[in-house]
């Protein structure tokens, strides 16, 4: 995992997503604990509050609670509120762009699903 | 603890330094003091450790003139100076634990064994980058509340640069966050990530004072025709404007309006920081 700087996304945003896709991949499983604010600091080079930012998203989020004085643990079903907000933001990553630019290129709706189809057909 | 510089000056004959500053340090917070060669970092940072004097203006430590050792002790400076003398490195580690009884030197001769620093090795003779990793060692070690590192990676390659950040955090968590790091360099875009808030000075003034987040946020790259641009800029600060063709684009600080001619893009620390900077010219 690499942290940009200079990405759109901020950096304690683009910590919470990591630590997210790792919990859906199933490398943290529910009840585990998470590495602490300071290992994944000095890991990846990044201010504590920084991290501490996107461990709070995540905690608002359910995905992950705290154990006073242990640590961070991923929350029971973490993986299918994971899933949930994924599905929500597809239509809004994929295909919304996919057809601005299908329309920049003057597709029809018939050329656009002909396409999805053929894919889909490997 | 806190440390306010307020209002401090500096002339060296007719130049002015130093116009008037003010700003804060706190504990449990790293910063970045940025600015071009000749900005005032160096100037600025000699006068909180009363390397020099400033020419009017004071430095508070939790709101007490910073004058008396006690207080003194609790700041320190890493500079390009090296004021060991002709010793070596083991010989600086013993004297300093001389005179700084919390100075952890076992925790000094382990990081310059994992560093490869020769310790027999006399201070003068060590290399650019071997002289940067003694003091950065030294001031890692050092029990002072506010360590202030100025150019630290001079010389350092990319791999003990990267040794140097980790470091850094690691200290500033073994250390429960109750020191507090200023650094100044020129390689912002390495820093960005490690700091949290950033101050900018230009001509010895200072011309942005803080959180990185924020500032990112607020900065953005805009990018389309001229006219396009303007419109949709009309209530932001437009930092500069640079022309290929017929599509320009603008680095600006504040609010944009997406009216759907114009490409918009955040900005990284770096390009924000050389927009302010700029003395015109190029």
């Amino acid at each position: 995992m690499n942290y940009v700087a200079n990405s759109e996304v901020p950096l304690f945003v683009q910590i919470a997503t990591n630590i997210e896709e790792n919990i859906f991949l199933g490398v943290y499983k529910d009840d585990t604990q998470i590495p602490s604010t300071t290992e994944l600091s000095v890991g990846y080079k990044i201010n504590p509050a920084t991290v501490l930012k996107g461990m709070n998203l995540l905690v608002e989020n359910s995905i992950i609670y705290k154990k006073r004085g242990i640590g961070m643990f991923v929350c029971e079903g973490a993986r299918e509120i994971i899933r949930e907000k994924r599905l929500k933001g597809f239509n809004q990553a994929f295909i919304v762009p996919l057809i601005a630019e299908a329309k920049k290129l003057s597709f029809s709706n018939q050329d656009i699903i002909k396409m999805i189809n053929k894919e889909l057909g490997k | 603890m806190k440390l306010d510089i307020k209002n401090v000056s500096k002339n060296f004959g007719t130049v002015e330094a130093l116009k008037d500053v003010s700003m804060s340090f706190e504990t449990g917070h790293i910063y970045a003091l940025l600015g071009r060669n000749g900005a005032g970092k160096s100037t600025l940072m000699n006068i909180i450790t009363k390397r020099i004097f400033q020419s009017s203006g004071n430095i508070y430590l939790d709101g007490e003139i910073l004058e008396s050792d006690e207080c003194l002790s609790k700041i320190y400076l890493m500079s390009e100076a090296n004021y060991f003398g002709n010793i070596r490195v083991s010989e600086a580690i013993k004297t300093t634990k001389l005179f700084d009884e919390s100075f952890d030197d076992k925790e000094a001769l382990s990081l310059s064994k994992s560093f490869k620093l020769e310790v027999s090795q006399r201070i003068p003779k060590l290399s650019t980058g071997y002289a940067s990793i003694f003091k950065l060692i030294m001031a890692l070690c050092s029990s002072s509340t506010f360590v202030l590192f100025d150019e630290p990676i001079l010389g350092l390659d990319a791999n003990h640069r990267s040794v140097f950040y980790k470091l850094l955090l690691s200290k500033f968590a073994q250390k429960n966050e109750e020191v507090c790091y200023i650094i100044s360099t020129h390689l912002i875009e390495e820093v960005s990530g490690l700091i949290e808030r950033a101050i900018i000075i230009k001509n010895g003034e200072i011309v942005v004072d803080g959180m990185v987040e924020t500032l990112l946020k607020n900065a953005l790259s805009v990018s389309g025709k001229l006219e396009d641009i303007k419109l949709a800029c009309n209530r932001a600060r437009i930092l500069s404007i640079d022309t290929v063709g017929l599509v320009s684009s603008a680095v600006v600080i504040g609010e944009v309006i997406d009216n759907g001619n114009i490409e918009i893009n955040s900005v990284d620390l770096q390009t924000l920081f050389i927009e302010l900077t700029n003395e015109g010219g190029f």
